[in-house]
């Protein structure tokens, strides 16, 4: 089913979309919820939120090109960003506990818990705009093409904002570290 | 600067895309090595960050709430405001709507544009409408609670104040304001007419009246002359003073014929005072 099908489909309300949207974004969109968040629940309940504005929006949504994708990570995101914030927080403990893989080394885990921990924070100190550009290009794995179509910018300028962002973010983790 | 820098980066993440090692792209640009090492290590940690697949059950159960919402959508199309339904409108689900819409546009009515007294005017009959809609959806409310509450709802509630009924059959207990026959009880009061000897084992026929609590009400009580059995109990001189024992009477069995009345509950076993068990009641 192409972009334009599924969105066909999701606008006439027909079964086979709405189970097509959950099964191919589901897992994505859950990692990349997830990886703003750090916390499972909190994932689940934006991923829930995020597929519910995309019925209620889906009527005015036109596709006109870029990947149907591209408007639900946005969605998700900005969900994402809006609930991390009333959270007050970056990182649960609870979902480091369970989202880092369980190696034998104690130390390792520990590590791979501080490293996620302290990326999430620094992921806050960017900006809204820098945030989702290294969000949807390294988490979510979009290409700087998609990235620009998605954000409504050139391609350029999405280079200039993920060279800014990473080396933002580069800093902060070295000072961190 | 930075833009050189940006497509430095930008060629060194799509090598990295393709296979190539931070390290590798970062010796193939020395001079600028200080500058992109950060940047790179840094996409390389982001990827790295973990991203859990979306448990199975939440799937399932996102699955069946989208179905849901696909098919309640479906359902009501027309709830969509912004002209883009999918579906065509049911036949005959908004006639009363378009029917009223018809009617205020031919009055010459075009929204916020139209005449004063017409727009008062629809804003009047829309808040007729909701009432009247408000109250058949109350009414229609208490229907369904009645609906749902009638079948749980005691025989008594629906048995009329005072139902006639007839009963025929062997006393089998006689105490001065409630005899049994036949296994049922019947209540006596300073009304009731007592023809005849009342014995147990004597056949009697009753008349009287089944009250709105299930109690059957004797109003004539008539004893047929029998020999009196053996075990007969004393009869009480007379009946004594007034009174209705309010103990919730069984139904009468099929020999007794209240007109019209549902299938009251089974009489109540005699009570037995309860003996703790062991254990019970240990602390």
């Amino acid at each position: 089913m192409t972009d334009a099908e599924l969105v066909a489909g999701l606008k006439a309300n027909d079964d086979a979309a709405y189970r097509e949207v959950v099964a191919r974004f589901g897992d994505p969109l859950y990692g990349y919820i997830y990886s703003l968040t750090g916390d499972h629940h909190m994932s689940e309940d934006i991923l829930s939120e995020t597929y519910l504005r995309m019925v209620e929006k889906i009527d005015t949504y036109t596709f006109y090109g870029a990947p149907f994708k591209a408007w639900l990570y946005r969605i998700a995101h900005n969900l994402a960003i809006n609930a991390v914030k009333r959270a007050n927080r970056l990182v649960g403990a609870e979902a480091l506990e369970t989202a880092v893989p369980t190696v034998d080394d104690p130390a390792v885990t520990i590590a791979a818990r501080l490293e996620a921990d302290e990326l999430r924070a620094a992921l806050g100190a960017l900006t809204e705009e820098q945030q989702q550009v290294v969000m949807l290009r390294f988490v979510a794995e979009q290409s700087t093409a998609e990235v620009a179509q998605a954000l409504e910018k050139t391609e350029n300028a999405v280079k200039q904002l993920q060279f800014r962002a990473l080396h933002s973010l580069g800093r902060l983790l070295t000072r961190r570290g | 600067m930075d833009e050189m820098l940006a497509d430095i980066l930008q060629t060194c993440l799509t090598r990295i895309d393709a296979g190539a090692s931070v390290d590798g792209c970062l010796a193939a640009y020395p001079q600028q090595r200080d500058a992109i090492e950060a940047p790179l290590r840094a996409a390389a940690q982001l990827r790295a960050l973990p991203r859990p697949a979306l448990p199975a059950t939440t799937r399932i159960a996102l699955e069946t709430r989208m179905l849901a919402l696909a098919a309640q959508r479906r359902a009501a199309p027309a709830a969509s405001s912004n002209g883009h339904a999918a579906q065509p409108t049911p036949r005959g689900a908004l006639g009363p709507a378009a029917l009223l819409a018809g009617l205020l546009r031919a009055l010459g009515y075009r929204g916020p544009l139209a005449l004063p007294w017409l727009r008062l005017a629809s804003v009047a009959i829309a808040l007729v409408l909701a009432l009247v809609l408000g109250a058949g959806a109350l009414a229609a409310a208490r229907a369904i609670i009645r609906a749902i509450q009638g079948p749980a709802s005691t025989p008594t509630t629906t048995l009329p104040a005072a139902t006639p009924f007839t009963l025929d059959g062997p006393i089998e207990q006689i105490a001065p304001a409630r005899w049994v026959i036949n296994g049922i009880a019947v209540v006596l009061d300073t009304q009731t007419t007592v023809n005849g000897t009342p014995i147990v084992g004597a056949v009697a026929h009753v008349r009287g009246d089944v009250h709105a609590d299930a109690t059957l009400l004797a109003r004539s009580i008539t004893v047929d002359v029998q020999q009196p059995a053996a075990t007969s109990a004393p009869i009480p001189p007379s009946l004594p003073s007034p009174m209705v024992i309010p103990t919730t009477i069984p139904v009468p069995r099929p020999d007794v014929e209240p007109a019209d009345s549902p299938k009251p509950p089974k009489p109540p076993k005699p009570h037995k005072p309860h003996k703790p068990g062991k254990g019970e009641g240990d602390d």
